[in-house]
């Protein structure tokens, strides 16, 4: 067991954080076993992804126990503790306006469909004052993975996305990490229901059913983005695109069923 | 423009329109599907109007997505982003008549919009008791599956789209749902309540035929002896209030719009009797040139064509009133005492065929009040006067279909919010007036407008309705709009004649509120257009009064 001497015995979580993350700031290696399956993380397990946590949910920490080296004096002792870093594993999907189903509801993202430029062009934020980090990666199937500092922050993106035959529009997105809320059905109360809603329109907004402000309140843009991703997510091909597995009814209402296909559909 | 279009335009995350496509476009029509990303479409500039009324966009173009970080050995661990441009919507609430269309069975032009929350529709009216040719007839029960169509109710209250349509068939009637469009939730579609039902009556053509279209020869020695001449200038004038694009099918762009407007104004303003018009002659490729008198001579007949195709409900002829007790059992009584004083609007013409007026002089007298801006300055004004007798085989189906379709949207609005929404040419002309809006004082400065005399904008034929933002509206062909800028587009403001060309209308949230119809707008204004246009205040409640739109305002229901 290592840790830091200040480790509290009981982590409140903030924005911008997960599990990894919290372990990383106390010199915790292994987070899974020495944080994540403490016994008194279990109901907080039962609730959550350690990767998507909610700004005040209390994580259980390891008492801190010092390793203890017989080292000579006069010289320098190097000590590596061994973090796993975490990514950030983008699935694009491209909206293609205009185009409109049958029944006139609007179509479902669409795979990506590679351009010239077939790399994903990133900037890394960091909180520390190291600088950013830039660099590319390929887009392989619609998917791109960026290895991430352990401060990271932010993710700014820069993509190529083709809408039409004729129209390749140069998307620029800013990932905010350890921003993203959970959507659990066991979180209760007036908090927990802001909370789920929250996820939900953060979900939403990135699978492009634009439900308005990211405000966690349930209005009729909320509602008219639930339903419109309930009557696409009910539709086989788009169920198979989006890796939904359970069937969905349209009703604008924010159910268990609506909520385990918005985690399948977003990924997380 | 062909009834009930939706036409989907794309809009860049930087508001440019990139494209806008009709799918149920059929090759062959000489319309594009595509037309170019200039921004422009029926003469409208999207990009403009969105700029200029949405500035902030975030919502729907996500400059930052909040996202978790993942696993490095859980590839099923990911976000995904799907950023999206903007998206709009047009819908072309239609057309409700039978001039100039085939009165077709099921098919008839009984078209209007329907607006709920997210949810767009063209509906078809339909009444079997308008049918008359047993041939045609059809059975209202295969229309009733089409309330299924309707998304299922918003949590808490019934959708009042479908209390509308349910009212409808209990009393015998249908709505049928002709297309349906479900917009995203952006910033565009807020304040757009899915517990308000929007409905938009569209341009209305209601008699079958004018009786008193304008000759094409004979009276007036300042036309044009050329027919092709006369042609020519007419397609001109025409075309000159249309919108420009590549989708409006209009051969006349902005600036030569532009042109006719400086060229009347040069005329009638400042005398300028001498000026001749030029237009370019596509067959001897060279310019034809036209008197004063010419040009101003065509453009009342033009005028007073438009007007005549689209602007009068017949006169119940001895005939109608024998046949309308088994053509139309179902009209109301109050129709009854509509019918009895005469389908035709405002109260000249009510008055006049009370006291016994034939509609001859009814015509004239309600023609001569639409061509005012220009009579002064053309004399004789030779179409003004010129009337005929209707036929005695009107067919006044789509008039007693709007008075029945009216009625029903009376009554819904006792049990559920309704706002209605004229977005044709005819609300003014019931009225008894010109337009609406022209030489019309506005006083909401929650439109922007800074004085108490605004001037004319009557943007008469926006026949499109939209949800804020995600969908919009389209412009209609073959009447006047103007803005509000039109006074001070090309001369003073102080000049004093109103502007003939097309102007766009200048943003979503100003056209809605200038074409909604609720008790509050129309009474404020019609006491100011009262001082304005009658003799007194007391004629213009008669004309309102005695008007069959005015049942849209005699519930408190849905008034904000």
């Amino acid at each position: 067991m290592a840790g830091h001497d200040n480790m509290p015995a009981v982590r409140e979580v903030r924005s911008g954080e997960w599990v990894s993350r919290i372990a990383c700031v106390y010199g915790v290696a292994d987070w899974k076993s020495e944080i994540w399956r403490l016994p008194d993380n279990e109901e907080l397990r039962d609730r959550r992804d350690p990767y998507v946590l909610a700004p005040g949910d209390q994580l259980a920490m390891p008492i801190a126990d010092a390793r203890k080296d017989a080292s000579a004096t006069t010289q320098q002792h190097p000590f590596e503790i061994k973090l796993v870093n975490d990514v950030l594993r983008l699935r694009i999907l491209t909206m293609k306006p205009g185009k409109h189903g049958e029944k006139g509801a609007p179509d479902a993202p669409q795979e990506y469909e590679p351009t010239k430029a077939t790399t994903l062009d990133y900037v890394i934020h960091r909180a520390s004052t190291h600088p950013v980090v830039t660099g590319s990666g390929p887009i392989s199937g619609g998917k791109a993975e960026i290895q991430l500092p352990r401060d990271a922050i932010k993710v700014e993106i820069r993509y190529e996305d083709r809408v039409d035959d004729a129209h390749v529009l140069k998307r620029r997105v800013m990932c905010v990490l350890g921003c993203l809320r959970p959507i659990s059905m066991k979180d209760e109360g007036d908090a927990g229901v802001g909370l789920r809603a929250r996820g939900v329109q953060q979900r939403l907004l990135a699978l492009g059913f634009a439900p308005g402000p990211l405000d966690g309140v349930v209005g009729s843009r909320t509602r008219g983005a639930v339903r419109t991703f309930q009557r696409l997510a009910s539709s086989a091909p788009v169920k198979g695109q989006l890796g939904i597995t359970g069937d969905i009814k349209e009703s604008g209402v924010i159910d268990e069923k609506t909520v385990t296909a918005l985690r399948q559909a977003y990924g997380a | 423009m062909k009834q009930a279009r939706t036409v989907h335009c794309t809009v860049t995350s930087k508001l440019k329109v990139e494209s806008a496509s009709d799918p149920s476009y059929k090759a062959g029509k000489g319309i594009k599907i595509e037309v170019d990303a200039t921004g422009e479409h029926y003469g409208w500039p999207l990009g403009k109007l969105i700029e200029k009324g949405y500035d902030e966009r975030s919502d729907t173009v996500p400059d930052e997505m909040e996202v978790c970080a993942n696993p490095s050995d859980d590839p099923k661990h990911f976000n995904t982003i799907a950023p999206e441009g903007y998206e709009l919507v047009k819908l072309d609430a239609g057309y409700w008549g039978s001039y100039y269309r085939k009165q077709t069975g099921k098919d008839r032009t009984r078209t209007f919009g329907m607006i709920v929350g997210h949810d767009l529709y063209t509906c078809r009216f339909h009444s079997p008791d308008t049918v008359h040719n047993p041939k045609k007839a059809y059975n209202l029960s295969e229309f009733e599956s089409n309330i299924e169509l309707l998304p299922p109710d918003p949590e808490g209250f019934p959708s009042p789209a479908r209390k509308f349509m349910q009212l409808l068939l209990d009393n015998g009637f249908a709505c049928e749902l002709i297309s349906h469009t479900a917009v995203r939730s952006s910033r565009f579609t807020q304040g757009m309540s899915d517990k308000v039902l929007r409905i938009f009556i569209p341009d209305l053509h209601l008699p079958e035929r004018w009786p008193d279209e304008p000759q094409t020869s004979g009276s007036d020695s300042a036309l044009c002896t050329d027919p092709y001449a006369r042609q020519l200038l007419q397609t001109f004038i025409i075309g000159s209030q249309h919108s420009t694009g590549a989708l409006s099918g209009n051969s006349i762009d902005k600036a030569a719009q532009e042109r006719l407007q400086l060229f009347l104004e040069s005329v009638l303003v400042d005398g300028a009797k001498d000026r001749r018009f030029s237009i370019d002659d596509p067959k001897t490729k060279s310019a034809r040139n036209y008197s004063a008198d010419e040009v101003l001579a065509e453009l009342a007949f033009v005028e007073r064509r438009v007007r005549c195709a689209s602007t009068w409900f017949y006169q119940p002829v001895p005939e109608f009133v024998s046949i309308k007790s088994t053509r139309w059992p179902r009209l109301p009584d109050s129709a009854d005492d509509l019918i009895a004083s005469g389908f035709v609007a405002g109260a000249g013409a009510l008055s006049k065929i009370a006291s016994g007026s034939n509609v001859t002089e009814t015509l004239g007298d309600l023609a001569s009040s639409v061509v005012d801006g220009l009579k002064s300055a053309v004399k004789p004004f030779p179409y003004a006067e010129q009337t005929t007798t209707a036929p005695s085989n009107a067919d006044p189906g789509a008039a007693i279909d709007l008075i029945n379709f009216l009625r029903m949207i009376r009554d819904v609005r006792k049990e559920a919010a309704v706002e209605v929404y004229q977005v044709g040419d005819l609300l003014e002309l019931w009225m008894n007036r010109e337009f609406l809006y022209s030489d019309f004082p506005t006083i909401d400065r929650n439109l922007g407008f800074k004085t108490s005399k605004f001037p004319p904008a009557d943007l008469a034929s926006i026949a499109g309705a939209g949800l804020a933002g995600s969908a919009t509206l389209m412009g209609d062909g073959f009447q006047q709009r103007r803005g509000p800028g039109w006074r001070n587009t090309t001369r003073p403001t102080s000049r004093g004649l109103r502007k003939y060309v097309y102007d766009e209308f200048p943003s979503l949230t100003e056209m809605l509120a200038r074409h909604r119809t609720g008790w509050n707008f129309l009474r404020d204004e019609a006491k100011l257009a009262g001082k304005a246009r009658f003799d007194n205040t007391e004629k213009m409640y008669a004309a309102i009064g005695e008007s069959w739109i005015c049942l849209l305002y005699t519930s408190d229901a849905a008034d904000e």
